[in-house]
């Protein structure tokens, strides 16, 4: 029988550890244990033979670290690891599986560290691989800290083999993984991945385990394997042991079977005899597969989002539609631009963030690539991938740290065939909309067959229906008076025949009207009464957050009226807050832009531009202000008597002050004072210094192509073609990848020769600069900013001439 | 032998992360405060104690001279003139991992997005946090001990590539999730590893 039917029929057990069994018969310190596969066979069969003999039903093989970031062959080593185990369970005559055992790589991926997510997913493949050919039963990921790496390893057994998946966390004491995910969110992503079984090894002992396997229990529909510690290690006579022994061990697990575990085994410090006394004190414990659990849940690196229960806002301000400065942003590549808005959305109540990037001119796939693993960088809430494009939908369901929720599949045919596979293979909440081929139905029950006819073509992919959301849509009333109360009748009707969550883009209702924020907010309360689950809104509109927070006061959805009172108190603050300023600024102490932007002061600096634009032109008040001010601090900076903080609050204020008349001068857009490609070189990944460059480079009107940190030098090359730049400025911080700055600059030279190249950086001085070819040294930001005046100055003056 | 290596995680409060000192890694230089500049950082920093989370990994190992320029500590040799000076007359030292975890690395790179004033701040205060931690850390280590002072990879001729020894002898990634790029930098950025000599019992 094979252990995918094995585990719905009977508890299993793993082995224990083999760290401290393998230190015992003489593993010296700093020795790979996966080498001992083939230099100490015998010893490796042994140890599996005693834990067969202990009661272990899955005998883990020595192939923990056996990749190729470590070995120079890992196929061999896995191999011989494999056929070790085979060989032990052959020697006795009962049902044993063997599993390929996969730890974590020791490198954090990208964005947090330097581990590209499909490198990640290749070496995982590679072991992969080959322990299925050399016959394991199983896959076994294990002791995996972050949710990225897990998913990587996932992926790559599903896309590679035909193997069961068993995959176990290690949570630290908070119950939580290092990179900070819950284990709701890990059962979330484990489930979208199909693995067969999830759990818990590691790091802690059984007690401490308690409270993470009460939440993946009940959160899981799959059974739960749990793999504690032999508790914590000290020191004892110059050993290390455990504190818990194989008695108090199997005690514990006594109750973890009891909360419904359904594999039990050991981690670090156990021993055939934790084991042997764990299996006697289970075994008569009646067994049973854990219920399926009908939550929907989406999550992000950190956290899950349960739609269904309390009403849930998806922000719908990342999408270009109907704004101009949006579609400049992905025409220019401004990837902060969309950073901050998913900021602002965040900071104003969403609870995931709609991510819609296409438009007909930019590479939709690579935007959406980068925008999916930007917002992760930066935001911990769950995003809502939202495209019609399938090949830009799978890469960002492929890179997303997460369940994503899918917006969105309908009922033509071409969607339903596009979308329902990749749903299936990566996981994620499906928002189906009522539209097919005809059109949008009048009837609410014609868009409540459309939502059917989704869910059970879904269920043939075996997407459940708790991982479908049904989009009734909102029609604008302006032509069709009769719109909403169709769309209402059609929300009560889903949930009540269909019982799934439904979803609506709100905003829809009021398109050709005016003042639309009053009806959006209107339909969106009637909508919450008939028992919308989530609503694509825009949080940053004080009326529609005062929908949802007044509903949920009056629907007692919120404790003691907490979330509507903290709303309502920072919706007067503001008000007063305007109130205050506006009296403070009649009262005589008329304040110029020149001394807000000398201050650094952000909202000063606005309202100071603001009026100063009343009688002046957009350009004297750049060279009669903004300018003269932002010299002063350079010059003080220069001096010393400014430091790099106060530079760059004033940098901001001056941008401040320059938005609030590139608002007014629209269409009259100055072309800047030359093109500047910036970077981090490869093998960096700090970039804040290069980002003080960057907007003090701006600040001072020169166009900026920020490539980011971690650049390869190639990336640099295509940039400065792209863009026909004639400086580049590069940014190192370590010794350690001068010698990337250096390449970058070899490769300039000979690709675009005649381009100037500035660097700067921690550990740069002006030795090494000129030791790796650089034309320029600058010590720090200003000095950057300084020489793109002087080189585009003397250029300019060149061409003149 | 291979020794224990412990857990040391301190809550959020129970580290100090000093505002002068990431004044001055911002390079801001004498008496006069700007008061906006302090205002600004204090909001900061309240983020800053949100998202850190304080994780270190330490263990004694055995520490055994070989030549002037050459050192043998627990499981391996480093080859380091500093190093070796560093530790003269230690027979024993302190080796740890220490990091304020990944959130605040996120939380750099989203204040960065819109401040780039803000970001600068946050990056100087968790270098105070880490500082802050490893000077918590240190006191407890050497607590009725005489102790030199804390030596990284990377200081005097100590080549970082010493990194992965420091790495695999703590575990480091399973301990506290510290991990190396390839070029040989610590991730998440705010961490560090160093050794304490214990100086021998005269």
């Amino acid at each position: 029988m094979g252990i995918r039917e094995k585990i719905k029929e009977k508890r299993l057990y793993f082995d224990g550890g083999m760290g401290t069994l393998l230190i015992e018969k003489g593993l010296m310190p700093g020795e790979l244990p996966e080498t001992w596969n083939i230099t100490r066979p015998n010893d490796i069969i042994s140890i599996h033979m005693d834990y067969i003999r202990s009661g272990a039903d899955i005998i883990t093989a020595n192939t923990f670290g056996a990749n190729s970031l470590k070995f120079s062959d890992p196929e061999e080593i896995i191999t011989a690891a494999i056929c070790n185990a085979k060989k032990a369970v052959a020697a006795f005559d009962c049902e044993k599986y063997v599993a390929y055992d996969v730890g974590p790589l020791g490198r954090l991926l990208k964005p947090l560290g330097d581990l590209d997510f499909e490198d990640a997913v290749s070496v995982f493949a590679r072991g992969m691989v080959a322990a299925q050919k050399a016959g394991a039963d199983l896959i076994l990921i294990e002791t995996m800290n972050d949710a990225y790496e897990t998913k990587a390893a996932v992926l790559a057994a599903k896309e590679n083999t035909s193997l069961p998946v068993f995959v176990t966390n290690a949570y630290d004491a908070s119950g939580k993984l290092m990179t900070g995910a819950t284990p709701e969110a890990m059962v979330a992503l484990h489930e979208g991945l199909r693995v067969d079984a999830l759990g818990i090894n590691c790091s802690l002992g059984p007690e401490q385990m308690l409270p993470v396997v009460k939440e993946l229990i009940e959160y899981s529909s799959i059974p739960v394997i749990v793999n504690p510690n032999a508790g914590l290690p000290k020191e004892e006579n110059g050993r290390t042991v455990y504190d818990v022994d194989a008695n108090r061990f199997s005690d514990v697990m006594v109750r973890i079977a009891d909360m419904g575990a359904c594999i039990l085994g050991g981690c670090c410090g156990t021993t055939p005899e934790y084991i042997r006394m764990t299996v006697r004190k289970t075994k008569d414990i009646p067994f049973r597969l854990p219920q399926p659990k009908n939550d929907t849940l989406v999550s992000s690196y950190t956290h899950a989002v349960a739609i269904g229960q309390k009403p849930v806002i998806i922000g719908e301000r990342i999408n270009p539609t109907g704004k101009p400065k949006f579609k400049d942003a992905l025409r220019q590549n401004d990837i902060d631009y969309i950073l901050r808005e998913g900021i602002a959305e965040e900071e104003h109540g969403a609870h995931i963030l709609d991510v819609n990037v296409g438009l007909p001119e930019i590479d939709e796939v690579s935007m959406m690539t980068r925008v999916v693993t930007a917002l992760q960088s930066i935001t911990s809430l769950p995003l809502q991938i939202d495209t019609v494009d399938p090949e830009a939908l799978e890469k960002a369901l492929r890179l997303y740290n997460g369940k994503a929720l899918i917006n969105s599949v309908n009922g033509k045919e071409e969607s339903l065939e596009a979308v329902l596979p990749l749903a299936a293979k990566y996981g994620g909440v499906l928002i189906a909309l009522t539209l097919d081929e005809k059109g949008v139905p009048e009837t609410a029950e014609g868009r409540l067959a459309i939502a059917e006819k989704i869910v059970k073509r879904a269920e043939k992919y075996g997407i459940s229906k708790k991982n479908i959301i049904a989009d009734p849509l909102a029609m604008t009333v302006s032509a069709n008076p009769q719109s909403a109360n169709v769309t209402l009748e059609a929300i009560k009707l889903i949930k009540s025949k269909l019982g799934i969550g439904v979803s609506l883009g709100v905003s829809n209702i009021s398109f050709g009207l005016p003042q639309r924020d009053f009806l959006n907010a209107a339909f969106f309360t009637m909508a919450l009464s008939y028992g919308l689950d989530c609503a694509i809104i825009n949080p940053l509109s004080t009326e529609m957050m005062k929908s949802y927070h007044t509903f949920l006061a009056l629907t007692a959805q919120d404790k003691m009226c907490e979330e509507y009172i903290d709303f309502a108190s920072n919706v007067v603050s503001e008000s007063k807050f305007t109130k205050s300023q506006v009296v403070g600024k009649n009262d005589a102490d008329f304040s110029d832009l020149t001394k807000s932007i000398k201050k650094g002061l952000c909202d000063a600096a606005q309202r100071d531009a603001e009026k100063l634009l009343e009688t002046l032109d957009g350009l004297d008040v750049i060279n009669g202000y903004i300018v003269p001010a932002l010299d002063e601090v350079g010059k003080g900076f220069e001096n010393k008597t400014v430091f790099l903080p106060q530079l760059l609050m004033s940098a901001e204020a001056a941008k401040t002050a320059f938005s609030v008349i590139q608002g007014k001068m629209q269409n009259r857009s100055e072309t800047g004072k030359g093109k500047i490609v910036l970077a981090t070189v490869k093998g960096d990944i700090h970039d804040i210094g290069k980002n003080i460059v960057k907007v003090l480079l701006e600040n001072y009107g020169f166009d900026v192509i920020d490539l980011g940190k971690d650049v390869p030098p190639m990336t640099v090359v295509e940039a400065v073609k792209k863009s026909s730049a004639a400086l580049v400025g590069l940014s190192a911080l370590m010794t350690t990848t001068v010698h990337a700055m250096e390449e970058t600059i070899a490769l300039l030279r000979k690709d675009c020769p005649g381009v100037k190249v500035v660097v700067g950086g921690a550990v740069l001085t002006q030795e090494y600069a000129d030791m790796i070819g650089a034309d320029f040294y600058s010590k720090d930001a200003m000095q950057t900013v300084r020489y793109a005046e002087m080189f585009y100055g003397s250029n300019k003056r060149d061409k003149d001439n | 032998m291979k020794k224990d290596v412990m857990l040391f995680c301190p809550n959020a409060n129970e580290v100090e992360i000093n505002s002068e000192e990431a004044l001055r890694y911002m390079g801001v230089r004498g008496k006069n405060r700007d008061e906006i500049l302090c205002g600004e950082l204090e909001e900061v920093k309240v983020r800053v104690l949100k998202a850190v989370c304080y994780r270190a990994c330490y263990t004694k190992l055995d520490v055994k001279s070989v030549a002037d320029d050459k050192i043998i500590i627990g499981p391996f040799c480093v080859s380091s003139r500093s190093l070796a000076r560093n530790l003269c007359g230690c027979s024993e030292a302190y080796m740890f991992a220490a990091t304020v975890g990944s959130d605040v690395d996120r939380l750099i790179a989203r204040l960065s997005v819109s401040s780039a004033a803000r970001g600068l701040m946050a990056d100087a205060l968790c270098s105070a946090a880490i500082e802050g931690f490893c000077d918590l850390l240190n006191a407890r280590l050497a607590e009725g001990l005489s102790t030199r002072a804390r030596f990284s990879p990377g200081y005097g001729d100590m080549s970082l590539e010493y990194q992965k020894d420091f790495i695999s002898v703590l575990d480091a990634g399973k301990n506290i999730g510290l991990a190396l790029t390839q070029s040989l930098m610590l991730t998440p950025t705010k961490s560090v590893t160093a050794l304490i000599g214990i100086q021998n019992e005269k």
